[in-house]
């Protein structure tokens, strides 16, 4: 990680209404590099995602991207930095066909050429929604909602994603192509990504560094590899 | 000093329809624009009875509720088969109708000179004449009203009507008549805005029918929203504020052509400040919740107890289901039986869902039978299905988010006593004992999950997998004889995952059979006895899912190396 990391989190506070979710966190995710944030349910992971894109607020603390502050600045302007955000729900446009949503997701490309580029792409990750682009959005299966939700993200071709459960509801063969495509736009394009994954073996397999979040808090901070070859990190939650 | 009780007799009657009406809208979500019709049939009625037949007060009153709960129980009718801004579209076309007749059918109503000389309610030959001979009438009456919500609000049958306003398809699969519920709240809301009627009637002696307008009806939404819908406490505060202000002008000594300018000027400005400073009302639905649960030290009984109903079988047979030009289904047949754990597996898209959608009756099949014990339940609607044990979980969840976790439940648990209106009122003995078991269960439920500490916050607050074990509490809780299971695990940490291996085991045990969406492989093998493998809508495969995962090509359209 030489130079500035691409997001640096430093002490943040965060939480819903009055109940204080995240305490104290601090992390980095450097230049391409693929970061996981792995812990139990209710740790705070996807209440730590939203409050660094800003879909909710920092209590306290501070969020840099590329050295800039960007502590609670809207989802709107952190998008327009280059970062895109992944929910967990099905984020799509459901009156809208597949392709419009996709289409979307390319709202700050202006060279139509790029735009057709990236969407072939998409379409080769998930063949499935080639067959679907004119269908509405909202008669899709669960499981293809969320493959047009990463899609979209995807369009964005952001310097830093982040990613909420992208295996959630998917067929096994879709989680090793979506983590396997997750690490081609860090290899060859220096994305860096933020990955909250509750299919620890498949996060882990891509990831270079991993944080074990528990109640708010960091517990652990590891390489990949290494926490995967640990082999009990069930033991951590 | 009679100005003011006069305030407050009117405050009075607002407080009484604004809390009939948030019955419906508060705690039902249901946009009824119809309430100053209900107020005004209440009110002609009453009129009508006592001047030209003779009734005696309390007794037009009486049959004036009766008249105006029939007239609401028969208009909610067309209102159920719709949703959101259509029952809005649907009272507000009630409303008109209603403001009509009041106009032009004139040899009955008076048309818009209205009708005079309401006769003045007599009590023991005691005459109600002045504001302050009527405050205790208006007074008793309100208190009554607020009662009577009160103990609606908080019963079974209020938690139903709760879950009904978060999920419609969550609280039928939990098996709850829903026409039911919504008729006979129509019914109540109606029934009590005719007693502000009557009783407002009988208060001017004279009505005529601009006091019975759409504004009137936008004027109680006003009330009830500013004031917290699904908060009683927050209607009462809301009328006294809403009805008393504007009066304070008269002490302005403004030009009588201004007054009511000025008054709607006021008015909409508090509106606008409302809506932009406190949009959830005055006192919110859940003042004073979000604490971590009591800690209840009641006794947790095993699992064993937690179950009720044995398993049976479920079998379908040629399920077939088009989506436009989409053959999502075609043709299906599968069997579950007692005690077994069958799982729904292949690519996204090829219908698992549907399937699940069909078994359940969420979705008319185009062809093909279901059999639940050798009983054809075809034709059944959802929430028959789910009373005769064929329970679901959804894969978006689909737990009541603005509820607390106790209550999301609760609710599913079935044949509760307080479900019933006539037993609430009259035989509260036995609601409570059930309320005290039926809580007891439904702790023991959470207990089981894992989701007793967060008993008393609400559902919203939970993260997406607490979400999920509350989903499959309050499956659980409807007792089970069949439950289908629409990807249980995805979103859940490797601990819970196995803590939801353990709980279908122990489900299975009791004999309840098993369906099962899942994409998970290790949970596939752990727990599945079973699995039909499914592609496009058809089942290609089916064997035990270590057979399935070894097929070469179903693991590279799915399973992956």
């Amino acid at each position: 990680m030489a130079g500035e990391p691409r997001l640096n989190v430093t002490n943040l506070v965060a939480g819903y209404g009055r109940k204080q979710v995240v305490f104290d966190l601090s992390l980095k995710v450097g230049a391409g590099e693929i970061v996981a944030l792995i812990g139990h349910n209710g740790a705070g992971k996807t209440t730590a995602l939203k409050s660094i894109f800003g879909l909710l607020p920092a209590w306290s603390g501070a969020v840099y991207f590329e050295g800039k502050a960007i502590t609670n600045s809207t989802p709107a302007a952190n998008v327009r930095r280059g970062i895109a955000f992944i929910p967990q729900e099905r984020a799509v446009f459901p009156d809208l066909a597949v392709e419009e949503n996709l289409d979307l997701g390319a709202i700050t490309v202006t060279d139509p050429e790029v735009r057709r580029r990236r969407l072939k792409e998409v379409f080769e990750l998930f063949p499935v929604l080639r067959e679907r682009r004119r269908q509405r959005a909202g008669t899709l299966s669960g499981g293809e909602q969320r493959m047009v939700s990463l899609g979209i993200a995807l369009m964005v071709r952001p310097r830093l994603l982040l990613i909420d459960e992208p295996s959630l509801g998917l067929a096994p063969v879709l989680v090793q192509r979506i983590m396997d495509t997750v690490q081609g736009i860090c290899r060859e394009q220096g994305a860096s990504v933020l990955l909250v994954e509750q299919n620890v073996r498949q996060a882990l397999r891509v990831a270079d560094r991993a944080y074990v979040m528990r109640a708010g808090r960091i517990l652990l901070e590891e390489s990949g590899p290494s926490l995967l070859a640990r082999g009990q990190w069930w033991d951590l939650f | 000093m009679e100005f003011w009780v006069h305030v407050l007799n009117t405050v009075l009657i607002f407080t009484m329809l604004g809390l009939s009406l948030n019955l419906v809208l508060g705690f039902s979500g249901l946009a009824s624009m119809a309430h100053a019709a209900f107020f005004g049939l209440g009110a002609y009625s009453a009129a009508l009875l006592s001047s030209r037949l003779g009734w005696p007060f309390p007794i037009d009153l009486a049959a004036a509720m009766l008249i105006t709960a029939v007239a609401a129980a028969v208009a909610a009718l067309p209102a159920l088969r719709v949703r959101g801004e259509y029952v809005i579209l649907l009272t507000l076309a009630l409303q008109m109708l209603a403001y009509g007749l009041m106009l032009s059918w004139v040899e009955l109503t008076g048309g818009r000179t209205g009708l005079p000389g309401i006769p003045r309610p007599v009590f023991f030959g005691w005459k109600l004449v002045t504001p302050l001979d009527f405050l205790p009438l208006t007074a008793i009456s309100a208190a009554l009203t607020f009662l009577v919500c009160q103990r609606i609000a908080n019963s079974p049958y209020g938690r139903v009507l709760k879950a009904l306003r978060e999920d419609e398809t969550a609280t039928l699969a939990l098996g709850k008549n829903v026409v039911g519920f919504r008729v006979s709240i129509f019914a109540v809301s109606g029934g009590l805005a005719a007693a502000a009627g009557a009783l407002f009637a009988h208060y001017h002696a004279f009505i005529n029918p601009f006091s019975f307008s759409l504004d009137q009806s936008i004027f109680l939404i006003a009330i009830v929203t500013l004031g917290g819908t699904g908060n009683l406490l927050g209607t009462v505060v809301g009328a006294s504020l809403f009805v008393g202000i504007p009066e304070l002008l008269r002490f302005l000594h403004l030009q009588q052509d201004i007054v009511a300018p000025f008054r709607n000027l006021i008015f909409g400005l508090m509106l606008v400040a409302f809506m932009r400073f406190r949009p959830q009302g005055i006192i919110p639905e859940y003042s004073g919740l979000g604490r971590k649960g009591r800690a209840a030290g009641s006794r947790v009984s095993p699992l064993g107890n937690l179950v009720r109903a044995g398993g049976k079988n479920l079998v379908a047979m040629g399920l077939s289901k088009r989506f436009g030009g989409i053959q999502a289904v075609k043709g299906v047949d599968l069997e579950l039986h007692p005690g077994e754990v069958v799982a729904l597996v292949g690519p996204n898209g090829a219908g698992k869902t549907t399937i699940f959608n069909l078994l359940t009756g969420f979705l008319k099949p185009d062809s093909g039978r279901v059999y639940l014990n050798g009983e054809d339940i075809s034709a059944l609607p959802a929430w028959q299905r789910a009373r005769r044990g064929l329970v679901r979980t959804f894969q978006d969840v689909r737990i009541f988010q603005r509820m607390t976790v106790l209550d999301n439940v609760l609710v599913a648990i079935p044949e509760q006593c307080g479900e019933s209106l006539f037993n609430l009122f009259f035989r509260p003995k036995r609601v409570a004992t059930d309320e005290v078991e039926a809580r007891l269960l439904a702790l023991n439920y959470l207990e089981f999950v894992g989701l007793k500490a967060e008993t008393n916050v609400l559902a919203e607050s939970l993260s997406y997998g607490e979400q999920k074990l509350l989903a499959l509490a309050r499956a659980m809780a409807v007792g089970p004889a069949v439950v289908l299971l629409d990807e249980p695990t995805a979103g859940l940490d490797p601990q819970w995952v196995t803590r939801l291996l353990e709980l279908v085991g122990r489900l299975r045990a009791t004999g309840c059979a098993i369906g099962l969406v899942e994409h998970n492989l290790e949970v596939l093998r752990a727990v599945a006895d079973r699995a039909y493998f499914l592609e496009a809508g058809q089942v290609v495969a089916a064997g035990r899912p270590d057979e399935l995962i070894k097929d070469p090509r179903l693991s590279e359209i799915y399973f992956g190396l």
